[in-house]
């Protein structure tokens, strides 16, 4: 998290432009899809916007403003997807995600918690789980004639949802393993990845699961983590750095999504989708896979005047955007068609962020947004990398009655190879 | 002191609890942001922030505010403070919740409520076949709120020179609210046509002053002209903040021209605009260079404010200071109807141009596009300061000798203002050239504020006995100069807000 | 002292007249409104004058109504409640052209033609309304915003600034001629409408007839004025088609003059002799011409008129049009004579094509959006058959976009006005043609006589408001007080 005085800084430097509040605009195409940011959108408070909130970050740490039931509300509402921070640095390059999320951690610190957050971290601190579910029973979806490696290079990071809710996810994914003939083990224990943890501001327990996760990814002796899910990739790319203060780089392990890595199978022509698939599909990019995956910079806030001396910036454009496209586009008889929110625009789905924990209503809402723009392209099928993700859409689809198929992108992989 | 419970009782009937709120969270995410320039304002946190939906809606919160004698301040993206936004215990009207959009493409107008961002209806006509203006200051500024108010950018060149060319009918509620429909709108409901009946009231209304329509209660609806555009669609590329559009090459061609001197480069615009040729014209100072150069990615590129500064302390700041007069203008040209158009506009602006002793370089930059959605000049930013304006808004030849006497002026003050060598003026044609704005360009630290406001002050104190005719005048210097009009307009507008309650003072 | 006397001592007696002779051609003009005898008649020479004729008016409570033009078609100079009227045909300068801002500034007495043949010394000129009588004044038609036949698709308002003595007598600067020193010593050039301040008073003024002060000069835009033009004549035998077909050219924006008529009122403009050449005409003519003069740049202007071919030629393909004549039938060579004469006043020593036929016109004027003016041309086709008008004598001007907006349709009534019961058939017609009209969503934005009451009782807070500007601006009512709703 910033520490205090970067953290009035970036702050400061909003002008309320609004940018914030629109996708990229030299992608607008129509006005019902023009924003980007689903607190806006919904509930319409400059409060509920990143301006808003970088204001009342100001006012906090001022002691002119408290943590008044809107201020959670409006805080705790955001998903987090990043959206805004990357559109702000189209013109003004403010860390605007990590002031809110900052002002998150703030909260926590002073004794405050959701509810239905604290029924998360209580699951994890007993289970290891969000769900509660026994600890022993994470590698049960593993289907009984599959050993994965003793020894191998890469270590398959499951993830809470794939292991005990969308187990076929997991197993979708070891089977491609098996296809490719990739040589992967799994973590004797694998913990929650802790992305909803961290980003509910509980700053403390996500670095607990971080340290237990790459102790146990360094004595596996693995040096490549590929997941599956967006979510935990960006914990094991980005967070976990961030937590122990280094750069991804500098990290003892490399992370890979399982589409970077199918897509490297195909470039290498080790890979090669045969079977014919025919369908119209759209890929929704996942903002843990997309916007919020680059690599981590750690940086030492050092000023010279307005100049951040050593600064590298991240701002959202070199997320993995192509290699799940890549791939959606070598299976024969696919269609791809792009909706108008698509790569670092994309509209977030409110997986994450710990919304569709303490607003699920909110989360549905946001998904249905996103079916919405997915109905309009006239696709059949939504694609996402994110379980999470998924399982908010199949329900936003019922809600909407589109008539939408949704799959993970290992389910139309597996189909195709 | 907050509003009386009766009063906050009466606005929840209007629009429903869930949208209005005193919440100190919500009121404080309204509260102004500190003004242009180096004006201190007061930062007061509104009483009470509510979004109604629809014009009825407005009208019965404004007949509320004079029942209780409440001020207030309308906003639809709050692309800046409304003024009056720092007075005590304010009623913040947000208007984003309005976003209704008719376009009608025959009749090349549409009508638009506050809550529709200009990029928003730009992507709407483009797929059309048609445009919109998209102001400087981006392409998230409400069309409407922009309209009404300066409305200028880049594309003013052609598509007149200040938003209030572009409004046609209008649907206002009035301060004392009232509402007041102008134009066709007076008649039917159509919005298609802008004057009358008789005496043009929208001279109540639009006008060219920073924020002034916010002082005169609110709008809820305008027709907009929209403008015939190239029929092939410009193709976005890129992935934020790298993005652009592309422009069709037998349709569209960028030049930059360096003349010689300011006077060429002055001259030559004049001749272009008598021509009748190009979609957009602008001088560009070398500062603009920098902000460019401050954008984009790559790990091994500076960028921000180090990017920023690294070219201008290395590259384009020796190259002014030791040619300062020497002046980069920036033409686009567009084929609408005709290919050969194209060609055409070519051939002339290529004879002008070499008439004026410039040379020519066609231009593909990345940053070219910025002006039909985004017009980022919020990137000015970037630097890590603010820059503050002195603008003059009146003829090409005006524009040139202010830009003279702005930088006789800054001389004096440097430092601690930063010298630029005098080269951040810029001239903006309006409207072919019939008019123009010049802009100095002055970068603001919390360092350099109050010397600032002393060359401002030199500035205008200048400027009167010269009858310079800046924008956004301070009453104080202009008021008694200029037709005492601040006492003729304390009149007129009394006719719309008799109980004081919008900031038009 | 009598009022004369103080009339007298302000602007000279030769300038000051009380005599019915005198007075009686201001008491009435071509328009069906009844007669008003002045008081007096005043021809001031300048501002000042004026300033001090508008004060005594105020310390009287006397009616002022300024007039400019030496003809007047809609009532709105016929001083209802008698007082003064202030003629300003004295004052009659053009007072700068400015080549480089493009722009001109004018005395009321100007009229169009000495306006556009001083302009043409310097290749520049002024956008004309449709060939306006010879001794209109084009301050007049600035003020009173009449059509111009180029749709200049980006333009609005020609009018950048202007000077007026308000109802108090106080002299006042619009936009920015209100700096010190203007024009001869001030950086400012009058070129910009906004302001001073927060207002656009020059909008106010604009539309006043007259009730809100008086236009001592303005300054507006000019364009050059292309040497080489290519025009077309286009024929048509449905309003429908030809609407379709100018849509077209707009998303193209091809052209400078481009304008509708009926085969009746080209003829009017047309012919030489009367009534042989006009009958021979009008039953040539097909029934809907576009005129379309395609001017040629300042520079290379050969391009410029061969790129907007292209596109005109490529609109005609899309609706298989293939007959782009440059001229009408049995007028050739007219396409070399067209551009001239759209380009400047009536000639002085021919009869007003709008009186040559029966001496006058009554016309009926609004704004509507294109694609409806078939509607409205149905609409007044059958009023005029329900009061045997003959519809073989109606006349149709349909100025597609004015100033990049909406289009100006116009119907004439054509009559002799000293037949009685002609006069009583056009006033019943024309006033049933008018409600018709605004009933359809027709928009009177410059609403004289008759239509003015309807209009304003439609309009209920738009006048209720000019009502109480009104009164702030002339609180004793001396601005031709009885026109518009005041």
């Amino acid at each position: 998290m910033l520490g205090v005085e970067e953290y009035k800084r970036q702050a400061k430097l909003c002008v309320r432009c609004s940018f914030c509040k629109y996708i990229d605009m030299n992608w607008i195409d129509s006005l019902r899809f023009s924003r980007q940011c689903p607190i806006d959108t919904k509930y319409g408070f400059n409060l509920y916007s990143a301006h808003g909130l970088l204001y009342a970050a100001l006012a906090e740490l001022d002691g002119k403003l408290e943590f008044t039931p809107k201020l959670v509300d409006a805080l705790y509402h955001c998903t987090l997807c990043g959206a805004c921070d990357s559109r702000c640095k189209r013109n003004l390059d403010i860390e605007v995600l990590q002031v809110i999320e900052t002002l998150r951690s703030r909260y926590i610190e002073q004794g405050n918690i959701l509810p239905a957050h604290k029924v998360m971290a209580d699951n994890i601190r007993k289970t290891k789980n969000e769900y509660g579910e026994p600890h022993e029973n994470r590698l049960k979806w593993l289907p009984k004639n599959f050993k994965p490696a003793q020894k191998a290079d890469i270590v398959y990071f499951v993830g809470c949802n794939s292991a005990y809710k969308q187990s076929e996810l997991a197993r979708a994914t070891v089977k491609l393993f098996n296809q490719t003939g990739t040589q992967f083990m799994l973590l004797a224990d694998e913990w929650c990845s802790g992305n909803t943890v961290l980003a509910t501001g509980q700053v403390d327990l996500a670095r607990e699961l971080a340290e237990h996760n790459i102790k146990a990814i360094q004595e596996s002796g693995a040096k490549t983590v590929i997941a599956s899910s967006a979510e935990c990739y960006k914990s094991l790319k980005v967070d976990y750095p961030k937590l122990m203060g280094k750069s991804t780089e500098e990290m003892p392990y490399v992370t890979m999504h399982i589409t970077e890595y199918i897509d490297k199978l195909m470039k290498d022509g080790k890979l090669k989708f045969n079977k014919n698939l025919p369908m119209k599909v759209t890929y929704h990019d996942a903002c843990n896979l997309g916007r919020l995956s680059e690599p981590w910079q750690e940086w030492e806030p050092k000023y010279d005047g307005p100049i951040p001396i050593g600064k590298i910036w991240r701002r959202g454009d070199r997320g993995i955007y192509d290699p799940p496209r890549n791939i959606l586009k070598g299976i024969p008889g696919l269609e791809l068609v792009e909706m108008e929110r698509a790569r670092s625009n994309a509209w977030c789905v409110g997986s994450c962020g710990g919304v569709a924990q303490a607003f699920p209503d909110f989360a549905l809402w946001t998904a249905g947004e996103r079916v919405e723009e997915a109905k309009a392209t006239g696709a059949e099928a939504i694609i996402t990398c994110s379980p999470e993700e998924k399982e908010l859409l199949i329900e936003a689809v019922k809600v909407k009655k589109a008539g939408m198929k949704v799959y993970d992108i290992t389910e139309i992989m597996l189909q195709a190879i | 002191m907050g509003l009386l419970k009766e009063a906050y009782q009466a606005l929840q009937s209007i629009v429903g609890a869930q949208w209005v709120s005193d919440d100190p969270a919500i009121c404080e995410a309204d509260r102004p942001k500190g003004g242009h320039g180096t004006k201190k304002v007061p930062l007061v946190r509104p009483a009470c922030s509510i979004q109604p939906e629809t014009t009825e809606e407005v009208q019965a919160i404004i007949k509320v505010c004079n029942r209780y004698m409440i001020p207030f301040v309308a906003t639809s993206t709050y692309g800046s403070d409304p003024p009056g936004s720092d007075r005590e215990n304010i009623l913040f009207i947000d208007l984003k919740r309005m976003r209704k959009l008719e376009i009608d493409e025959d009749n090349l107008y549409a009508v638009v409520e506050p809550g529709v961002a200009s990029a928003s209806l730009q992507g709407e006509l483009m797929k059309r076949g048609l445009m919109t203006f998209v102001p400087m200051s981006g392409g998230e500024c409400s069309v409407l709120a922009n309209a009404i108010n300066i409305g200028e950018g880049a594309l003013s060149y052609r598509l007149g020179d200040r938003g209030y060319r572009r409004v046609l009918g209008v649907e206002w509620v009035t301060p004392d609210g009232e509402i007041l429909n102008l134009g066709s709108r007076a008649a039917s409901e159509d919005f298609f046509w802008g004057e009358g009946p008789g005496p043009d009231l929208r001279g109540l209304l639009v006008s060219s002053g920073y924020g002034s329509p916010a002082k005169k209660g609110v709008v809820t609806k305008i027709g907009i002209r929209i403008f015939p555009f190239v029929t092939e669609r410009l193709v976005p590329t890129g992935d934020a903040p790298t993005t652009t559009l592309q422009l069709p090459e037998k349709r569209f061609a960028w030049y930059n021209f360096i003349f010689p001197t300011r006077k060429a480069a002055i001259d030559a615009i004049y001749e272009i605009g008598k021509c009748e040729i190009g979609l957009l014209a602008m001088t560009v100072p070398p500062w603009f260079v920098s902000m460019a150069r401050a954008r984009g990615t790559g790990k091994d590129r500076l960028t921000g404010a180090a990017g920023f500064w690294d070219n201008w302390n290395n590259i384009t700041g020796p190259a002014a200071r030791d040619n300062p007069e020497q002046t980069t203008a920036r033409i686009l040209l567009y084929g609408i109807g005709s290919e050969k158009r194209l060609a055409y506009e070519e051939k002339v602006l290529l004879d002008i141009c070499a008439e004026f002793g410039a040379s020519a370089r066609k231009s593909r930059g990345l940053q070219d596009q910025t002006h039909f959605m985004s017009s980022d000049a919020i990137v000015s930013n970037l630097a890590g300061g603010r820059f503050t304006s002195v603008i003059f808004f009146e003829s090409l030849d005006h524009a040139l000798k202010a830009a003279d006497i702005v930088n006789v002026h800054t001389r004096k003050h440097v430092p601690p203002i930063f010298d630029d060598y005098g080269t951040t003026n810029w001239f903006l044609p309006y409207d072919m050239a019939h008019t123009a704005k010049e802009e100095s360009l002055r970068f603001t630290t919390v360092e350099n504020e109050h010397e600032l406001t002393l060359l401002m002050q030199d500035c205008h104190k200048d400027f009167v006995k010269r009858g310079g005719f800046p924008m956004a005048p301070n009453v104080e210097y202009y008021g008694p100069a200029w037709e005492n009009y601040p006492e003729k307009e304390r009149k007129v507008m009394q006719i719309l807000d008799p109980n004081n309650l919008a900031p038009w003072k | 002292m009598a009022i004369k006397e103080e009339l007298i001592k302000i602007a000279g007696a030769e300038n000051v007249f009380d005599d019915t002779n005198r007075l009686r051609p201001y008491s009435k003009d071509y328009s069906l409104s009844p007669p008003s005898m002045p008081s007096y008649v005043v021809l001031p020479q300048n501002a000042e004058e004026i300033q001090k004729i508008i004060k005594l008016a105020n310390e009287n409570k006397l009616p002022v109504t300024p007039c400019s033009s030496g003809v007047h078609f809609y009532g709105n100079t016929i001083p209802v409640q008698a007082g003064i009227v202030l003629d300003l045909k004295r004052m009659n300068k053009i007072l700068a052209i400015d080549e480089r801002n493009r722009m001109v500034r004018i005395e009321p007495g100007v009229t169009w033609g000495e306006l556009q043949s001083e302009l043409q010394k310097h290749d520049l000129m002024a956008i004309t309304p449709l060939l306006p009588h010879p001794l209109k004044s084009a301050l007049a038609s600035h003020l009173e915003r009449e059509p111009g036949l180029i749709p200049k698709f980006e333009y609005t308002d020609t009018l950048a600034t202007m000077e007026v003595v308000l109802p108090d007598g106080e002299l006042f600067r619009t936009g920015s001629a209100c700096v010190p020193g203007f024009p001869d010593k001030s950086l400012a050039e009058g070129v910009n409408p906004s302001g001073p301040g927060d207002l656009m008073w020059n909008r106010l003024f604009q539309g006043a007839q007259g009730t809100l002060g008086v236009a001592t000069w303005v300054q507006c835009k000019i364009e050059y004025r292309p040497k080489v033009n290519k025009t077309f004549c286009i024929p048509f035998n449905s309003l429908a088609d030809v609407i379709e077909f100018t849509y077209k050219l707009q998303r193209r924006m091809v052209g400078e003059e481009c304008l509708i008529l009926n085969s009746f009122n080209l003829a009017a403009m047309l012919a030489k002799k009367w009534p042989s050449d006009f009958d021979t005409l009008k039953r040539t003519f097909a029934p809907w011409t576009l005129i379309l003069v395609l001017g040629g740049g300042k520079r290379f202007p050969e391009g410029r008129i061969e790129y907007e071919e292209e596109a005109l030629k490529g609109a005609a393909a899309e609706l298989s049009i293939t007959d782009l004549p440059t001229s009408v039938p049995g007028l050739p060579g007219l396409e070399r004579q067209l551009p001239d004469m759209l380009r400047t006043a009536w000639p002085k020593e021919k009869t007003y094509w709008k009186f040559a036929y029966k001496g006058s016109s009554q016309d009926l004027f609004f704004h509507t959006k294109l694609n409806e003016a078939p509607a409205f041309y149905n609409t007044v086709s059958e009023i005029a058959a329900k009061y045997g008008y003959p519809s073989r004598d109606l006349g149709f001007y349909i100025q597609p976009m004015v100033y990049g907006g909406a289009c100006h349709f116009e119907s004439n009534f054509y009559y002799d006005p000293a037949n009685a019961e002609e006069v009583n058939t056009i006033t019943r017609l024309f006033g049933e043609a008018a409600k018709a009209v605004l009933d359809k969503g027709g928009f009177f934005s410059r609403p004289y006589g008759p239509i003015a009451n309807m209009v304003y009782r439609r309009t209920a807070n738009y006048t209720a408001t000019l009502k109480k500007l009104k009164k702030v601006l002339d609180p004793n009512n001396v601005m031709a007080p009885g026109r518009l709703c005041f």
